[in-house]
């Protein structure tokens, strides 16, 4: 195998070539920051890169497997998303209120992977505070698709689904509190999970909304999602949301038998006038579950036509409360007002730190919030969230999963959605599943325009692992996931 | 629905962000859009519904009062836009 090989290769393929000493985790660290030296002017998916770092670790990783104590991702070099805490390492959260906040703690996850061996090549751009759908909104730089260049690689979790199209990274870590994990993985045709609510630690993970926001594994094939997803989940103290005994054999269980098994159509989620070819991609992947011996129903959740506006007074009042910490005192950027009166200063700060999307939000959540409006919006939206769970728990009676379009169209152009609103369509089919908890995954299923479709599965929440077995048996049957990005294959 | 001037400068204060006129005028008409967009929620019948605030159902977490090592002070205070001695500094509030 040539050297400028091994970018392509997936976890589990680099582990076997890790634990035969056929390379070492320092060379394969090495290919991958020379990769980033030369791709990521092009995608632009980090905001910055920890050479060193990474060496120094990679030397630790290639002792433990000396040594015979490596697990699944012991030297696998990676990208976490940057608005995961990170210990001495910037995070930035793409922010201009952040750009010189160092953590003086890991977040959980990260923890959990530095203490397995897992290399950390740097951190991957987002919109800011992971407000967006296109990463167009990061206070240092827009990331491009490796798909086509001129289009958006989908948000908020861009750079982490940019650099794994475009191998730089084996893989990366996204955040998903109304769709940032699955939609850019659906625009940049790889695969992007957001396990069950409290599967996964959000400690150190920086806050946006906090009963949506699921931290989860954005990789090049489902057999790399499981492999990540159990390194990263489990019961954690120090978040008080975290569910306990919660252990599952994700890898194990993947290559089991998929027959006989109930998949449900929501037919709410092909609504008149969607994309047609995005439509007939997810229907022949329909389709290919049949012969794959999956029984296929048509179902009804009534209510999903309320979860965007719901969505949006849900995370929005979330996100104005956890923002409300910026003030200019203890960390971030600070700015004085020029009325000597320290309430200007936290003002001025907050005007000059949060770019205009962050700006937007806090101000519809203190709004959905303030007196006289709370009960008609906050209230309101929170008991619509029991009716929206309540039927999803009833037709997960009835069906394993569902399977739907992760995204209406496949990527834009960058620049071209400019509507506040317009943006935040994109997000229709994903935020049920924060809404209600669920675990969802986003896979490729196939090409329209020469860009990526991706299908999405949901289940029953803790289910994660019926929802990756059905993503593998298809995955396996069609090998969508095998097509490369252009940046990817060298063109 | 639609939002006032004079209402949008409210909320702008209450989230302690600064705003020129023609930010608050700008403001307010994107307010405006996504609200009536968000205002279909009326139309739901919510009668004897009971609020989700989280997904899964929480129990209150408990832990034993043990005295660990904590974060060092130099380290909190190196992300501090101004400090003096071991202390953050902000201006005279009272």
């Amino acid at each position: 195998m040539f050297k400028d090989e091994f970018k392509n290769l997936t976890i589990h393929q680099a582990r076997e070539l890790l634990d035969s000493k056929e390379i070492s985790s320092k060379e394969l660290t090495t290919v991958f920051l020379e990769r980033i030296e030369s791709v990521d002017q092009l995608t632009n998916s980090y905001i910055s890169v920890t050479g060193e770092f990474a060496l120094e670790q990679a030397g630790f990783a290639d002792e433990k497997i000396k040594n015979g104590n490596q697990s699944f991702l012991t030297g696998i070099p990676m990208q976490l998303k940057d608005n995961m805490s990170t210990k001495g390492i910037k995070t930035t959260c793409a922010s201009k209120m952040l750009e010189n906040y160092i953590p003086s703690y890991n977040c959980t996850v990260a923890q959990r992977l530095f203490s397995e061996g897992a290399i950390l090549l740097g951190k991957g751009n987002l919109d800011e505070f992971a407000m967006g759908s296109s990463t167009e909104n990061s206070y240092f730089h827009s990331t491009a698709n490796p798909w086509d260049l001129e289009k958006v690689p989908g948000g908020s979790s861009g750079g982490p689904a940019a650099a794994v199209s475009a191998d730089e990274c084996l893989f990366s870590l996204g955040s998903d509190t109304g769709g940032s994990i699955r939609q850019p993985a659906s625009f940049c045709g790889v695969v992007g999970m957001k396990p069950t609510y409290g599967l996964v630690s959000r400690f150190g993970l920086i806050a946006f909304a906090s009963s949506l926001d699921q931290i989860g594994p954005i990789t090049k094939d489902v057999q790399d999602c499981a492999i990540v997803l159990e390194s990263i989940s489990g019961y954690d103290s120090k978040d008080s949301t975290s569910i306990k005994n919660t252990h599952q054999d994700y890898v194990a269980n993947l290559k089991t038998d998929i027959s006989g098994m109930k998949l449900g159509i929501p037919k709410e989620y092909f609504p008149e006038g969607m994309d047609e070819s995005v439509k007939k991609l997810v229907y022949q992947a329909i389709e290919e579950f049949k012969k794959l011996g999956v029984e296929i129903q048509e179902v009804s959740l009534p209510h999903t036509d309320y979860a965007l506006a719901v969505y949006y007074i849900i995370a929005p009042s979330e996100a104005a409360a956890n923002l409300a910490r910026y003030d200019g005192v203890k960390f971030g950027f600070s700015s004085k007002g020029n009325l000597e009166d320290i309430f200007d200063d936290i003002e001025t700060t907050r005007e000059g730190g949060f770019g205009q999307e962050v700006q937007r939000r806090i101000m519809m959540g203190t709004y959905a919030l303030s007196a006289g409006y709370y009960d008609a919006y906050y209230l309101k939206a929170q008991k619509i969230r029991t009716i929206i769970r309540n039927e999803f728990n009833q037709v997960f009676k009835d069906v394993d999963a569902l399977i739907t379009p992760t995204a209406p169209t496949v990527a834009f152009n960058l620049g071209d959605v400019i509507d506040p609103l317009q943006m935040y369509l994109n997000d229709v089919f994903t935020q049920p599943a924060n809404i209600a908890g669920l675990p969802s995954i986003s896979i490729p299923c196939g090409i329209s325009e020469g860009l990526p479709v991706g299908l999405q599965l949901m289940a029953a929440p803790l289910n994660d692992s019926n929802v990756l077995k059905l993503a593998y048996a298809y995955e396996q049957s069609t090998g969508w996931h095998d097509l490369k990005s252009p940046i990817a294959k060298g063109i | 629905m639609s939002l006032d001037f004079e209402q949008v400068r409210k909320i702008s204060k209450l989230s302690r962000i600064k705003m020129t006129d023609d930010q608050i005028n700008k403001m307010r008409f994107e307010l405006e859009k996504i609200f009536n967009h968000i205002d279909v929620i009326k139309n739901a019948d919510t009668e004897k519904v009971e609020p989700t605030g989280h997904s899964v159902d929480l129990d209150s977490v408990f832990r034993n009062d043990v005295v660990e090592n904590s974060t060092s002070v130099k380290d909190v205070l190196r992300n501090a836009p101004d400090t003096e001695d071991d202390f953050f500094s902000v201006r005279k509030i009272i």
